[in-house]
């Protein structure tokens, strides 16, 4: 009986480095930056008028 | 000092090709004697067997002094419902189902959470005594097939089953324990409870069943499937069928390990106790698995079992020294268990 060939193999391609080691601390919560000053609101422009 | 010095020499004795199971949370004196007598390969136990941690702690000690010294102590500890230690005592774990939907939606995390899951499964089992775990199942997650395997499966894909049991069954070993990839050559597609009555899989391309056993070759242990499967042997069920054991799980899969029965207890099987664990073994397992804990049937089965086989024992003794030389390496300040909890379930949310 021939032997299968398996195109992909995991023990191979399992990269453990991703997967294995001591525990990992949880992600820090992403640094909110301080707010920026508002950029002046955009003069508005009137509506040209109709008619 | 020898250990004759030491007070504990014993003769060399060959142990029976069987692995058993006892009755309570305690060895009997009948059961201590027939282990000196008759001494199994190994002794697995069950939730009937472990009531909390210092009851469990005394039973190691009273099998360890009965059995002989190379004789493993086995546990199912999947995660999920398949759990013999369990809360208060013992850390809950997720199914593997839970694990395949972790990876299908991030791979990364999911690997990650099967190997902390192995990780920790592997510290709980060895700090209680146990050097073999029965875990990862590596059978796939099939619709419609019987609820008996369900989610102790981590999916359907089979890249991602031989994948997330590779990570799980690393994890196990990290903690020096001897993982048992379950049950070849695949049992994802029954129909029925092979603890009731035998699954037959009619199906005649098994490809997809093979792959997670083949991608997993090199796990210390195996165990087999009490399912028929006419495509590759109309007579007999894997457990039981020299010609899937030596075409398929030896030949064609390639597992060069400690191959276990499934259970011989469970109804699939005609015949005796004994009867079936010789037809294991004749069909090439190395060990029969007889779980019941009856003492009748246990002695039964070990009066009538071949001593361990010279290539059954190499591959024991090679598991044993696989997993002994990953715990010896293990640096257990590092892999802090309730750190490593905490961050499995974060990564399981």
């Amino acid at each position: 009986m021939t032997r299968l060939i398996f195109r992909y193999t995991p023990r191979d391609t399992v990269d453990f480095d991703v997967c294995s080691g001591p525990p990992r601390p949880e992600p820090a919560p992403p640094v909110s930056k301080p707010p920026s000053a508002r950029p002046a609101e955009a003069k508005k422009i009137p509506e040209p008028a109709e008619g | 000092m020898t250990h004759a010095a030491a007070g504990c020499y014993r003769p060399a004795v060959t142990s029976k090709a069987a692995i058993v199971g006892i009755a309570g949370t305690a060895l009997t004196e009948s059961e201590a004697a027939l282990f000196r007598a008759q001494p199994p390969a190994g002794v697995i136990l069950f939730a009937r067997n472990i009531a909390d941690p210092d009851q469990l702690a005394a039973l190691v000690v009273a099998l360890r002094h009965a059995l002989p010294p190379d004789a493993v102590l086995m546990v199912d500890q999947e995660g999920g419902r398949v759990a013999r230690l369990r809360p208060p005592h013992w850390r809950a774990h997720p199914p593997a189902g839970t694990h395949g939907a972790r990876f299908a939606r991030d791979p990364q995390t999911g690997l990650r959470a099967a190997w902390l899951t192995g990780m920790l499964i592997g510290l709980d089992c060895a700090g209680a005594g146990f050097d073999v775990v029965c875990a990862p199942v590596l059978d796939l997650r099939l619709p419609g097939a019987h609820g008996v395997i369900g989610d102790r499966a981590f999916a359907a894909d089979p890249l991602h089953v031989a994948q997330l049991g590779r990570a799980m069954a690393a994890g196990l070993l990290t903690a020096g324990v001897q993982p048992v990839g379950k049950h070849a050559p695949g049992h994802g597609r029954a129909l029925a409870d092979s603890h009731l009555e035998l699954p037959v899989v009619t199906d005649t391309d098994l490809e997809a069943d093979f792959l997670p056993f083949a991608a997993n070759v090199d796990l210390p242990w195996m165990m087999t499937a009490h399912v028929l499967y006419p495509a590759l042997d109309a007579t007999a069920p894997a457990t039981l069928s020299a010609r899937i054991i030596e075409n398929v799980i030896r030949g064609r899969i390639g597992f060069r390990g400690v191959l276990v029965s499934d259970d011989l207890a469970m109804q699939a099987l005609d015949g005796t106790p004994a009867e079936r664990a010789l037809g294991a073994l004749a069909a090439g397992c190395d060990v029969a698995l007889y779980c019941s804990g009856e003492t009748g049937p246990t002695a039964g089965v070990l009066a009538r079992c071949p001593a361990l086989t010279g290539a059954a024992t190499a591959r024991l003794e090679a598991a044993r020294a696989l997993a002994a030389s990953r715990r010896a390496a293990l640096d257990v300040a590092a892999m802090n268990g309730a750190a490593l909890a905490d961050e499995r379930d974060r990564l399981m949310t």
